[in-house]
């Protein structure tokens, strides 16, 4: 193990690749741009690669043949995890075609509402760059960023650090229920316009009206922090660059209708001066499955393959409801970039691929444990705004196999389906 | 293993071979000199009756990218199911843009657009192509540092060294520039750019970014002429902007890209006429110029462009109403806007008049190749149909009676009486595309060159022919045979390779401190990127630099 200087960071959906790390015995200290993912990302000592089959220590040889079994004997099995790479994205989207499984990235809900949107009003988007470069305005919902992204602040909310900002802070407006996190920042001038979640989309839509100069129903209009919105519809007409920001999760049940709320905001917004949205969507690498997967099946996930087809079900396919109920009947975890993010016991089989065994408090059928992508092997991971990709790299020798190295010997235990395509 | 494919007629326009009766012997994926009478061949196809060409080559397909995805997203799955001319509709996955390709005879597909920051996924998206080569030409002109470069009146010698360093960072084979910085100048709210008009920030006109860049690939020694998609795509009128970009690199090569959207006069009463002619007769006299069409077919489609000024402004004819367009990472941007384009629309069947009027007008079929800019004119899918509609008059004249009445009444159309031969379809689907692009050893039949090579069975109706290649090699492998896939390869990647002074790099490491969210030494494609998994392969190519 040794020293790396601007390393990849594989931990969140902002792809920080300013990192310098000190070999630190198994694992690595984060002595430059650390934060609370990234320390504990690559503190983490590698595990034993040891497999098990049901609790016992077995050869991974073994453990692939179990997982095997499994999978032969299972009429609908479940994919899910899937916070990996762009190689085990690849490896997982073959499994799932020779194993006739359904597939939902462990943020496929989340996700999901971002693309529901996108179906329904398309949108006007920007890149973190971009953002921060150009946006004099940032409006944050659904998260306070850190939350999410724990250093947004810092790399790209800082207006000082815009290339087009000549030096000014950035105005950062919160709206919903997550206060500002840190406020000490001279770079940034917070705001919070603090209403609970559920009322978060009636306040969009009243500063909807506001900025198109539409009446409002007064009632509706009480229970709204109308003045403080007023103020920054005006604010917001006078600015030639800005930015609607949302943490895709924290949006609430509706989520897809508040998204394409804001999608269609930022659309009308560009009719005189120029604004961009931008999910802080990729963590637990949700955006690297969805690019992998839109250009294997057409779709960004929540699907299933019957033959040579692939069936696209986004409301019908989520691993928790269908391993839940049985729907499913074996469970596919794939991990490696899952942090604490570990599944739960399920009713059914389970055959888990984790970078994190120890920390799993239960007994799967078949577990493997796996490197981590950008530590334990190289590879590619995508950044929140889907444009930019990291070269993770291997940092340290393991005997930990890359999730797609044990997919791949899975894949070739399995018989083809009947008509398949590769 | 030697395969004899014997007595096939051969059109093989870089050897000049015009339907010729011959052939061709095929060694470890190459094609080989007639080994002589003693050769045993492994495997025989009696090829009498048969057409052979080599493997076709398509320069201009948005087959990769983040755009794509956007337009995969955008579309709905019932709206694909609809689409005219294609089992897959206009945004396939990757694995159906391979099959589909391999199933008309095509063997190389190149990406024109490509995002040099998302070089990275590009590559990799593209790798999941099955039977294609693949390549793509890395966009430049919208770009801050180069902007900031010819702002700060930069000698060509540093540009030269940029354009290099950046071929070999996203492993391009050539250089787009799309909307010459109007894309950068609409991020800061401008929203017209004419060649000769200014960016807002950077005081740089459209002309200056089409001289410099041209001027680099040049001196560089880059084959492949700067593929320009200029100003104005898509508006009545933007004919003088297009002949005026055909003038403004002084005799260096240029190639046009989807010329048809940039052959638009305001005659008539509807404000929107063709400009076909005096562009043709603007190629017609000038060697240096090149050009892709870009035809237009009817039926449901996805425009997918960087090009985010025009894109923007052409989102209220989305259909379905949904659009995206972004701004993306100080390099340049994408508008994705679906779009049906309609028979009975005056304005759309012009569209289609245009192109097939460039097809027919330009004289020389080396400069100008075979494109509908899929998807945005339409799928690649179409390409059988354009192919008939360019070899068949009373089809053509056909098709053509059946649209717009006031359409049919704006074109000369049914009064142009070429039709291509076999030998012309030939060039204009591979050996032009291939002898632009630099390739010497694809799009042609010679000894030496690979073994991509396309078997057609001649009939009447020519879109039956070229829709279903009777047998198709790649690399010597047979992977087609009567359309269907019968076995699968992987194809490599092209790229060029030019020289530069490593000095750029501070200029550029002092920029992405600035500019980016990444750091420089993060930002080139690593070779493994593109070959870890095994299957893609990298082939650099040489430039022509003379010094
Ligand atoms: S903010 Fe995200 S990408 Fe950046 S160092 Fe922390 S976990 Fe890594």
């Amino acid at each position: 193990m040794e020293n790396a200087r601007d390393v990849p960071c594989p931990f969140c959906g902002l792809g920080c690749d300013d990192l310098a790390l000190r070999a630190d015995g198994p694992a690595f200290a984060v002595e430059q741009g650390a934060c609370p993912r990234s320390a504990t990302g690559f503190g983490r000592a590698a595990p034993s690669a040891q497999a098990y089959i049901a609790g016992n220590p077995v050869e991974l040889p073994q453990a692939v043949d179990q997982a095997v079994t499994l999978l032969r004997a299972a009429r609908l099995p479940m994919v899910t995890g899937l916070a990996t790479d762009v190689a085990g994205s690849r490896s997982a989207l073959r499994l799932a075609q020779r194993a006739q499984a359904a597939m939902d990235h462990l943020h496929g809900s989340s996700g999901f509402q971002g693309v529901l949107a996108m179906q329904s009003s398309g949108g006007m988007s920007t890149t973190l760059s971009e953002l921060r470069n150009r946006a004099q305005m940032v409006l944050l919902l659904g998260s306070n960023g850190s939350d999410v992204a724990p250093r947004l602040a810092e790399r790209f909310l800082d207006g000082r650090g815009g290339a087009f900002l000549d030096g000014r802070p950035r105005d950062v407006i919160l709206i919903g229920p997550h206060a500002p996190a840190e406020t000490d920042n001279a770079g940034i001038r917070w705001q919070h316009i603090a209403c609970d979640t559920e009322t978060v989309p009636y306040a969009i839509a009243a500063l909807r009206c506001l900025l198109e100069e539409r009446a409002l129903d007064e009632r509706a209009a009480n229970e709204l922090p109308l003045t403080e919105l007023a103020e920054l519809a005006e604010r917001m007409r006078a600015i030639d660059y800005g930015a609607v920001v949302w943490g895709p999760s924290g949006l609430g049940a509706d989520g897809d209708l508040l998204v394409e709320a804001l999608q269609t905001l930022v659309q009308s917004l560009n009719a005189e001066k120029r604004w961009g949205g931008l999910a802080l969507a990729g963590n637990e690498s949700a955006t690297t499955f969805e690019e992998v997967c839109l250009w294997s099946t057409g779709y960004a996930g929540r699907l299933r393959y019957r033959g040579d087809q692939v069936l696209y079900e986004p409301r019908l396919i989520d691993a928790k409801r269908m391993l839940a109920s049985g729907e499913s009947d074996c469970m596919v975890w794939i991990g490696g970039l899952e942090g604490d993010h570990l599944p739960g016991r399920p009713g059914v089989p389970a055959i888990v691929l984790t970078s994190n065994p120890e920390a799993l408090d239960w007994q799967p059928d078949v577990l493997i444990p796996i490197g981590v992508p950008g530590i334990d092997h190289a590879g590619t991971s995508v950044r929140s705004d889907h444009v930019v990709s990291l070269p993770l790299r291997k940092l340290r020798d393991s005997d930990l196999p890359a999730a797609a190295d044990v997919l791949d010997r899975i894949i070739a235990g399995l018989p083809v389906p009947e008509t398949t395509s590769c | 293993m030697l395969t004899l494919l014997r007595g096939g007629t051969v059109y093989d326009p870089i050897q000049g071979i015009k339907g010729e009766t011959r052939d061709i012997w095929i060694r470890d994926g190459r094609i080989v000199a007639d080994p002589g009478a003693d050769a045993r061949p492994d495997e025989t196809h009696d090829l009498s009756g048969k057409v052979v060409m080599a493997g076709g080559v398509d320069m201009h397909t948005h087959v990769g990218g983040g755009k794509v995805n956007i337009a995969r997203t955008l579309l709905p799955p019932e709206l694909r199911a609809e689409a005219e001319d294609s089992l897959r509709g206009p945004v396939p996955t990757a694995w159906e843009t391979g099959i589909e390709y391999a199933r008309m005879g095509y063997t190389a597909v190149f990406e024109p657009a490509l995002l040099p920051v998302n070089a990275r996924l590009a590559h990799q998206e593209m790798g999941d192509i099955p039977i294609m080569d693949k390549g793509a030409f890395a966009m430049l002109g919208n770009d801050d540092f180069l902007l900031k470069l010819l702002a700060a009146d930069a000698p060509q010698a540093q540009i030269n060294d940029y354009v290099s360093w950046i071929l070999r960072a996203t492993r391009s084979m050539a250089i787009k520039v799309v909307n010459p910085g109007g894309i950068n100048a609409f991020k800061f709210n401008q929203r017209k750019m004419d060649l000769d008009e200014t960016n807002p920030h950077y005081g740089v006109t459209a002309r200056r970014i089409l001289e410099t860049l041209s001027a680099a690939v040049q001196e560089l020694g880059v084959p492949k002429p700067l593929h320009v998609h200029t100003c104005n795509l898509g508006i009545p009128g933007n004919v003088d902007t297009t002949l005026a970009t055909m003038a403004a690199t002084g005799g260096i090569p240029v190639h046009l890209t989807h010329l048809q959207f940039h052959s638009y006069g305001t005659e008539g009463d509807m404000g929107f006429s063709s400009a076909a002619a005096p562009i043709a007769e603007y190629i017609n006299s000038h060697d240096n110029i090149s050009v892709d069409v870009g035809q237009v077919m009817f039926g449901q489609t996805c425009t997918i462009s960087a090009d985010t000024m025009l894109q923007y402004a052409a989102h209220q004819h989305a259909n379905p109403k949904r659009w995206l367009a972004a701004d993306l990472e100080c390099e340049a941007g994408c508008g994705v806007v679906p779009f049906k384009y309609r028979d009975k629309s005056f304005v759309n069947a012009l569209q289609w008049s245009i192109g097939l009027e460039l097809f027919l007008a330009v004289n020389d079929p080396w400069r100008v190749v075979l494109t509908t800019d899929h998807p945005n004119g339409a799928s690649f899918t179409s390409y059988p149909h354009l192919i008939r509609l360019l070899m068949d008059r009373s089809f053509r004249n056909d098709r053509l009676s059946s649209l717009h009445v006031e359409a049919q009444a704006s074109t000369h159309l049914a009064s142009m009486e070429r039709e291509y031969d076999l030998y012309e379809i030939a060039i204009v689907t591979r050996a032009a595309p291939a002898r632009l692009l630099g390739l010497t050893e694809r799009g042609n039949l010679a000894p030496g060159s690979a073994a991509d090579i396309a078997v057609y069975t001649p009939g009447d109706d020519w879109e039956a022919v070229f829709r279903d290649a009777s047998l198709v090699f790649k690399d010597g492998k047979l992977v087609v045979r009567d359309g269907k896939l019968v076995d699968i390869s992987w194809g490599v990647t092209h790229w060029m390779e030019t020289e530069h002074d490593a000095g750029i790099e501070t200029a550029l490491d002092e920029h992405f401190r600035k500019h980016y969210a990444m750091s420089l030494s993060n930002y080139p494609v690593r070779d493994d990127d593109i070959e870890a998994d095994g299957r893609g392969k990298l082939v650099a190519h040489a430039c022509r630099r003379e010094r």
